[in-house]
């Protein structure tokens, strides 16, 4: 009863930040701008948060995260709508919805399956935002408990975690996680004032930006590759039919929305989780519960085939934001921009968040809810508008992304530099994605890779250099056992096999 | 062609082994310290050396599937988007401070316009009006971002 109480009291405070008309404005322009971006092919949720960050810069902390978190519920339901009715997914995690969606739509129920998809998020998006608020704090609490050494074996799980879900060569994940580490570190050490790696460039001594990294990486060297594939989509655009699903959809869907929501938040929580496992696991389990003989075939346009995947997803975006707020460390790539979002604006998450700036707290976990509401409001009537969009061919398109990431890039430091960082990201994104490198490790330890290295210097430090400390503590020797499971469990051919499985689309 | 050139586990091996190579010596211009005192080379080192271990590995095992990567079609690098779009963005960084935003827009959208599969020439410049029109209203007169517009302003 008493946690009922302070939980009552913790979310009328969030609600009171979170529906000023202020923040509503921007919890709205936020939604409405991400999925505008979103919408558009080629471009995730990464790329488009990257491309939106400049213009939370000005406004306050509280109103800027609200902002973010929006663009980013915006640019994941704008790849749903993508994948439905171009068959692209935008985003990975959005994969599985092309399955049936896309055959939804050639069926003339595109209405369906968006509006289907719209509803399912909402109300997984609403279990899930309770689910962190009634988490968050006892976590945050645990987690003050942590010394170095726990949080440096964390980071070390998360990473490897998060190599667990990267597609193809788990040793080529590896690698570039430690490539991100390394990369991280570029710039002056906080501790010796040593400019490492900086080669005398007087602008590498602050480090290199992660804005100017994932938009390289993400925005510009998305666009070379995609060029390269050229252009083949079909759009539905003629018949999105009904937008409202029937009364028969809303029976066939109620079973998948649920286990997409519960699937969803949990492995959301995951290290190294998120919206994309959710998606594909919550998918495969509706396709097992239904059998062989589901009517109509999965994969042939089912309406769980798009409801269960689209709830897992957004519970499972909405989840991942529990180790963000209470530990402080980002579960994934869209996470690690967050963290670097809130860098820029004086708040360094972890534990403390939660004691030292509530309002801050629960305003963000109160406006998760208030972002879902603008979704379904937004998206349904607009969805005409983002079938326009749909149409612009790729050959206008890709110039115009082009300007906004320059542009949105100097924003950030008022530098050139940064123009010509991207360039290089680009070209070195082109590279890995040729060589079948994923980049989405890399961002996360480019974000990760200092905070280790300061963990890890603390926790050496306070052991004598003695690194048993790392499987003395039981927090610490926890994460590592973990850890090493992880890996044991990965190099095991049988268990890569079926990896390989799951993210091969079928 | 040379065939190990199809081979991207090869190639990336490579690229991983070269690069914590590269991360590994210039550690050593920093101090190590000890365990317990880290200098600024310390993880640095630990990370160059893990990355080129990794490197040697995949390039290993590159080299174990070298028959199955030789009869695949190839990387297929194309890199004419990839020189248009790089030096498009480089210049744009160049003519931004001293040309301003109208100049700078122009020579982006109009060099890496030539990327493209199907060239439309007057979409193309419709485009580069709009974005002008579009850029100069959000960010110059609605952000009030430090920016130039034109040359001499």
């Amino acid at each position: 009863m008493d946690a009922l109480t302070t939980l009552a009291a913790n979310l009328s405070l969030g609600f009171g930040v979170a529906l000023t008309l202020q923040n509503i404005f921007y919890a709205l322009a936020g939604c409405l701008l991400g999925t505008l971006i979103g919408v558009l092919p080629g471009i995730g949720p990464v790329a488009t948060i990257a491309m939106l960050l400049p213009t939370t810069y000005a406004l306050p902390p509280v109103s800027a995260l609200i902002m973010l978190a929006g663009i980013y519920y915006g640019a994941q339901y704008g790849g749903s709508t993508t994948a439905i009715l171009v068959n692209l997914p935008g985003e990975s995690s959005s994969v599985v919805t092309a399955l049936d969606g896309y055959q939804m739509a050639r069926q003339g129920r595109a209405g369906a399956a968006l509006g289907m998809a719209a509803i399912g998020s909402f109300i997984a998006g609403s279990f899930s935002t309770l689910l962190v608020a009634a988490f968050a704090p006892p976590l945050s609490e645990a987690a003050l408990k942590f010394g170095p050494a726990d949080y440096f074996s964390l980071m070390v799980l998360g990473l490897i975690a998060a190599v667990v879900l990267a597609h193809g060569s788990v040793l080529k994940a590896i690698a570039m996680i430690v490539l991100g580490i390394v990369m991280g570190l570029v710039g002056t050490d906080v501790n010796s004032g040593v400019a490492r790696y900086s080669f005398d460039v007087p602008e590498l001594t602050d480090g290199i930006g992660f804005v100017a990294v994932a938009m390289g990486i993400f925005g510009i060297g998305e666009i070379l590759i995609n060029l390269e594939k050229g252009e083949a989509r079909e759009v539905f655009t003629a018949k999105v039919g009904k937008l409202l699903p029937s009364k028969q959809d809303f029976k066939d869907s109620a079973g998948a929305i649920t286990r997409g929501t519960l699937l969803g938040s949990l492995l959301g929580i995951l290290p190294g989780g998120g919206a994309l496992l959710a998606s594909f696991s919550s998918y495969s389990l509706e396709k097992k519960l239904a059998g062989a003989d589901a009517k109509p075939a999965f994969g042939k346009g089912n309406i769980r085939g798009v409801a269960a995947p689209e709830s897992a997803n957004n519970a499972g975006a909405q989840t991942s934001f529990i180790p963000l707020l209470t530990l402080g460390i980002p579960p994934n790539a869209v996470m690690a921009l967050m963290v670097g979002a809130m860098t820029i604006h004086n708040i360094q998450p972890g534990p403390q968040v939660i004691t030292a700036n509530p309002q801050l707290f629960w305003g963000l976990i109160a406006s998760m809810w208030v972002g879902n509401a603008m979704l379904v409001i937004l998206n349904l009537p607009l969805i005409g508008m983002w079938v326009q969009l749909l149409k612009i061919p790729y050959r206008l398109l890709y110039p115009m992304i082009l300007v906004f990431c320059c542009i949105g890039v100097y924003t950030v430091n008022n530098t050139t530099f940064d123009i010509w960082i991207i360039a290089a990201f680009g070209v070195i994104g082109y590279v890995f994605a040729k060589l079948e490198c994923e980049a989405a490790p890399l961002l996360l330890g480019f974000i990760l890779g200092p905070m280790m290295e300061e963990n890890l210097r603390r926790a050496l430090l306070l052991s004598r250099g003695d690194p048993s400390v790392f499987i003395e503590r039981p927090i610490s020797a926890t994460m590592m056992i973990l850890s090493v499971i992880l890996l044991v469990i990965l190099a095991l051919p049988a268990i890569r096999k079926k990896r390989d499985e799951t993210f091969v689309e079928d | 062609m040379n065939q190990y050139l199809k081979n991207k586990d090869l190639l990336a091996g490579l690229m991983f082994i070269a690069i914590g190579v590269i991360f590994t010596v210039g550690a050593y211009s920093y101090s190590m310290g000890t365990a317990a005192r880290m200098g600024p080379g310390y993880f640095p080192r630990i990370l160059g050396v893990l990355m080129a271990g990794l490197g040697v590995l995949i390039a290993g095992i590159g080299l174990k599937n070298q028959a199955k990567w030789a009869v695949t079609e190839g990387i297929g690098w194309t890199w004419k988007p990839v020189v248009l779009l790089t030096v498009a963005v480089v210049l744009f960084g160049f003519a931004l401070p001293k040309l301003g935003m109208l100049a700078a827009i122009i020579i982006l959208i109009g060099l890496s316009g030539f990327a493209a599969h199907d060239k439309e020439y007057r979409s193309l410049a419709m485009i580069m009006v709009i974005m002008c029109l579009f850029c100069a209203a959000v960010f110059i007169w609605g952000l009030k971002l430090q920016m130039k517009l034109f040359p001499w302003s």
